[in-house]
């Protein structure tokens, strides 16, 4: 009986393959299919062998215990990163790296709602660019001083978060989601059509650099005050997780039962982490925009609020560590890709898939994952 | 011109609804949000153009119009149906009992994938198709419906009746339904879930193809990424009518396109995207369940 | 003296009176069971004096104050704590983190606390790591204080659940079956701990089908059946109650006898 079982599953999985390089065929052609099917069936018998190459590697990769060496790894790579911008001809990677950065404080702060909170957030994107257009309409048409314009902008920002979640958060899971979405799809159609102040699809030109004693044209400058600004909020952000408030908001996530049980107010804590996380966006809007002197609303689409999320979930969902290295991970491998433009995008989302099959808990999650079966041996 | 417009909203309803029928069934049975799902009707879109033009270039469709629309029609849905089934099998299967963000992410990753596997296969630009035997209309008391508009809306209208009665009348149809409230009950009553699961996804991503196909003839023309924007309204409107119910989601589809047009003709065209998530809002914040789901109490 | 009092508490679900007319009280610093067949409204009483589950009518008070439809985290700051029928400890984390969760209402810091960890911060926590640790041992459960809570066995996780209600440090901890599924050892045990939370002063709640649980431990107990409350009383009055035995009878009837 058994082994009846086995075969036919064995049968179908061949059917699925066949499968795929038929219903490619009308894309690509007969020539382009068969040689998908002759990969493809290489691959499907060779999977056996396959695997017991990758659970080799992994046990080899499991041997090392990363949390021993978790603070060297964090001091090397900051130093690494640090000392990027004063190589010579460094500029496109100097570039590259501030926008890492930029993206580390979006994913921890949608980490903070949809990681540490459980609250699906599809539309983070549009928080982003609620802070760059503030910043960028406050700077080009007022004369307030820069730190006034960011704090301004991130308040606006952090307050329409606020205005947002109190409607939103009456709903449960995939219906947030859903609104959280709309909401992005709302801001970027307005973005596009309210010609007289958003300047429509063109979007805006000459945003000033930041200023603070000196200016911030050079791109070198303007990474590094990226760097002390991102690292000020990832260690605000770790904090407040290691608090009662991330307790509290880890134990909504779980069960919000249990929460309202032990006395948390759930509503006032969804509160608290959807305008913490909103914060972040409008920080990290405002950093965008006066880097790049220019904002459009095709940098926030419904697909940048998808990008962001999978950073956090690339890394591991709820950890911060992990947002981070999904930032980096995520905005790299495209840069790295650049030359095979129109595949990257495939790849992309192929990495995405295997990701969350393989890797269900984040490549943070699944190291401390080894480590742990590892300390109990 | 009133009546006109409230054609035209039909018409662009009925395809809503038929995409968000695949929405609210697999929502109904994996509680989860199928992001694919709109890839699946731009696929169908494709699959129609391609093989309609195969067909034109060996020469079929000059002997035999009718021959050829109905042979690419028929290509389109088994195509999408299969697309259908290897997605859940392939980017859902392996996560069924996965925290529930997974599967979400798996589905954006292949809607992701999905989409530039057709823009890298087909181009990034418009393609345009056009049947001259199609391009006739007929008026009725003063007002204009292309042969299309009659086709799309007959086509839907049957579909989604043959639907309802397949769901509410037929062995699996029950065994769906059965599944969709407590999977682990179906399976001990002999239900092979799996099965059904599939099957679910193998009819939703029918029906997006029908819409899909018809769609790439009404309008003359496809894009690789016609099916996000579409499946967002169309899950939009799955939401609006109570996601989980099949009759909702028909509803929600129709509303969706009738409010839609008549935005787009009266107020702004420039916001046309807009109207759906408005109202989506407004009914989620009066009626979370929308209009005809029903409210589930937590058991503590 | 009484602690919890209902008045006239009514509860309907649809057409299902699950608590009709219920008036009952519970003394303080004592133990009380609430027995009754499966569907007696047993865990909706529960629900109801918790807050997850608005009455349809009547007043709940908890001594003075009214509690009555005040929504669960105001119910269980004014000092009512309860585990519930099936384990639900936060998976992901440690035992002690799972204490500290509860520890909530009594860390007395703010948002900015949080972020510039000054000394009031680290005073709060450490009190609050103190008595949670304190708690753990009260249980008999210190030495899994780093265990993930959801890998250890059924019994330690049933304990972890009650530490977790004590650490709110309530006034009434509601326990919802706190030994079904136990081994009879583990219930012995269970037992003279649920007396050493009432010699602290604590008044505690509990549903339970133990029988012998319930009659060697209780100081009074409460009998319903559909929402009715049919008797209450001593354990031996309840022991000797016509009315008791023939609702019992055929379902435990053994227990009693």
């Amino acid at each position: 009986m058994n082994n009846y079982i086995q075969s036919n599953t064995h049968l179908i999985r061949l059917f699925n393959v066949l499968l795929i390089s038929i219903l490619v065929l009308p894309f690509i052609g007969l020539q382009h299919s068969a040689t998908l099917l002759v990969v493809l069936l290489v691959v499907f018998f060779l999977k056996d062998y396959l695997k017991v190459f990758f659970s080799s590697l992994a046990l080899s990769f499991s041997g090392y215990s990363f949390s021993r060496y978790k603070k060297a790894i964090l001091v090397v790579s900051s130093v690494i990163i640090l000392i990027i911008p004063i190589m010579p001809y460094s500029q496109y990677a100097t570039d590259v790296i501030t926008l890492c950065l930029i993206y580390v404080i979006l994913a921890c702060g949608l980490n903070v709602i949809v990681g540490m909170t459980g609250l699906l957030h599809l539309g983070y994107a549009a928080f982003y660019a609620i802070g760059a257009y503030s910043y960028a309409l406050l700077s080009i048409n007022t004369g307030i001083p820069f730190l006034a314009t960011a704090v301004l902008s991130i308040v606006i920002t952090s307050f329409i978060g606020l205005m947002t979640a109190f409607p939103a958060l009456r709903l449960k899971g995939d219906y947030l989601a859903i609104v959280t979405l709309g909401f992005g799809e709302i801001l970027r159609v307005i973005l596009n059509n309210w010609q007289s102040l958003t300047n429509g699809p063109n979007g805006l030109s000459g945003i000033p650099a930041p200023h603070v004693f000196v200016d911030f044209t050079d791109a070198r400058m303007m990474f590094y005050l990226t760097a002390v600004v991102c690292f000020v909020s990832v260690f605000i952000i770790l904090r407040v997780e290691r608090s009662k408030i991330g307790r509290a908001w880890r134990c909504i996530k779980e069960d919000e039962t249990v929460a309202l049980a032990m006395g948390i107010d759930v509503v006032r804590y969804k509160l608290i982490s959807f305008v913490f996380g909103s914060f972040w966006a409008g920080l990290a809007g405002v950093l965008y925009a006066s880097k790049m002197g220019f904002v459009s609303p095709d940098s926030f689409t419904f697909l940048e609020s998808i990008l962001i999320l999978c950073m956090v979930i690339v890394g591991g969902l709820g950890n911060t560590y992990g947002a981070i290295i999904g930032a980096f991970i995520l905005i790299c491998i495209p840069e790295i890709l650049r030359d095979i433009q129109t595949f990257r995008m495939l790849i992309v989302g192929l990495v995405l898939v295997l990701l969350v099959i393989f890797l269900p808990k984040g490549i943070v999650g699944s190291i401390k994952d080894v480590n742990h079966t590892n300390s109990k041996s | 011109m009133f009546i006109q417009q409230i054609i035209n909203g039909l018409t662009l309803g009925s395809v809503y609804s038929l995409i968000a029928l695949g929405y609210t069934m697999v929502y109904g049975i994996l509680e989860f949000i199928n992001f694919a799902h709109g890839e699946i009707y731009m696929i169908g879109a494709y699959l129609g153009i391609i093989f309609l033009t195969f067909f034109t270039a060996v020469g079929l469709t000059t002997s035999n119009i009718y021959l050829s629309l109905f042979l690419t029609m028929i290509l389109t849905i088994a195509f999408c149906c299969a697309y259908g089934y290897l997605i859940e099998r392939v980017g859902y299967r392996p996560l069924r009992y996965a925290p529930r963000l997974s599967p979400l992410i798996s589905a954006i990753g292949i809607s992701i994938f999905l989409q530039n596997f057709v823009m890298f296969t087909q181009g990034a630009t418009d393609k345009v198709i056009r049947v001259e035997a199609l391009d006739g209309f007929v008026s009725v008391w003063g007002i204009n419906l292309s042969y299309l508009q009659v086709a799309i809306l007959t086509v839907s209208f049957v579909v989604m009746i043959g639907l309802n009665l397949f769901v509410n009348k037929t062995k699996i149809g029950t065994a769906m339904r059965a599944t969709a409230q407590d999977k682990i009950m179906a399976s001990l009553v002999g239900i092979d879930i799996n099965m059904i699961i599939s099957l679910v996804f193998v009819v939703g991503a029918g029906l997006a193809s029908v819409a899909g196909v018809m769609v790439a003839g009404y309008y003359g023309l496809v894009n690789y990424h016609i099916g996000y924007i579409a499946g967002l309204k169309a899950f939009t409107a799955a939401v609006l009518g109570g996601i989980g119910s099949i009759q909702g989601a028909m509803i929600g589809g129709l509303i969706l396109g009738i409010v839609e047009t008549l935005g787009s003709a009266y107020v702004s065209s420039d916001y046309k995207d807009v109207y759906a998530f408005l109202i989506l809002i407004v009914v989620l914040l009066i009626k979370p369940t929308g209009l005809l789901g029903q409210r589930i109490e937590d058991k503590i | 003296m009484s602690i919890i009092r209902t008045v006239n508490l009514e509860k309907n679900f649809g057409g299902l009176k699950a608590l009709s007319n219920l008036n009952l009280s519970i003394n303080k610093g004592s133990i009380t069971s609430i027995i009754g067949p499966n569907g007696a409204g047993k865990t909706t009483l529960f629900n109801c004096i918790t807050g997850f589950n608005k009455p349809n009518g009547g007043d709940i008070f908890l001594g003075n104050l009214k509690i009555t439809g005040q929504p669960p985290h105001l119910i269980a700051r004014s000092g009512i704590a309860r585990t519930f029928q099936n384990i639900r400890l936060l998976s992901d984390m440690t035992v002690l983190q799972n204490i500290m969760v509860s520890r909530h209402i009594n860390l007395k810091y703010g948002f900015f606390d949080c972020i510039f960890r000054n000394k009031h911060f680290f005073l709060q926590e450490d009190i609050s790591t103190q008595k949670a640790m304190k708690f753990l041992d009260f249980m008999g459960i210190s030495e899994y204080c780093h265990h993930l809570a959801t890998s250890l066995p059924y019994g330690i996780q049933k304990r972890v659940e009650i530490a977790r209600a004590l650490s709110l440090e309530p006034e009434v901890i509601l326990l919802d079956e706190p030994s079904a599924g136990m081994i009879h050892a583990e219930t012995m045990s269970l037992m003279s701990q649920i007396q050493k939370i009432r010699d602290i002063g604590k008044t505690v709640v509990l549903i339970e089908h133990d029988m012998n649980l319930v009659m060697s431990i209780s100081d009074w107990v409460i009998v319903l059946n559909y929402g009715v409350m049919i008797a209450e009383g001593t354990p031996n009055e309840i022991k000797n109650n016509r009315q008791v035995i023939e609702t019992y009878l055929g379902f435990a009837h053994e227990h009693l006898a």
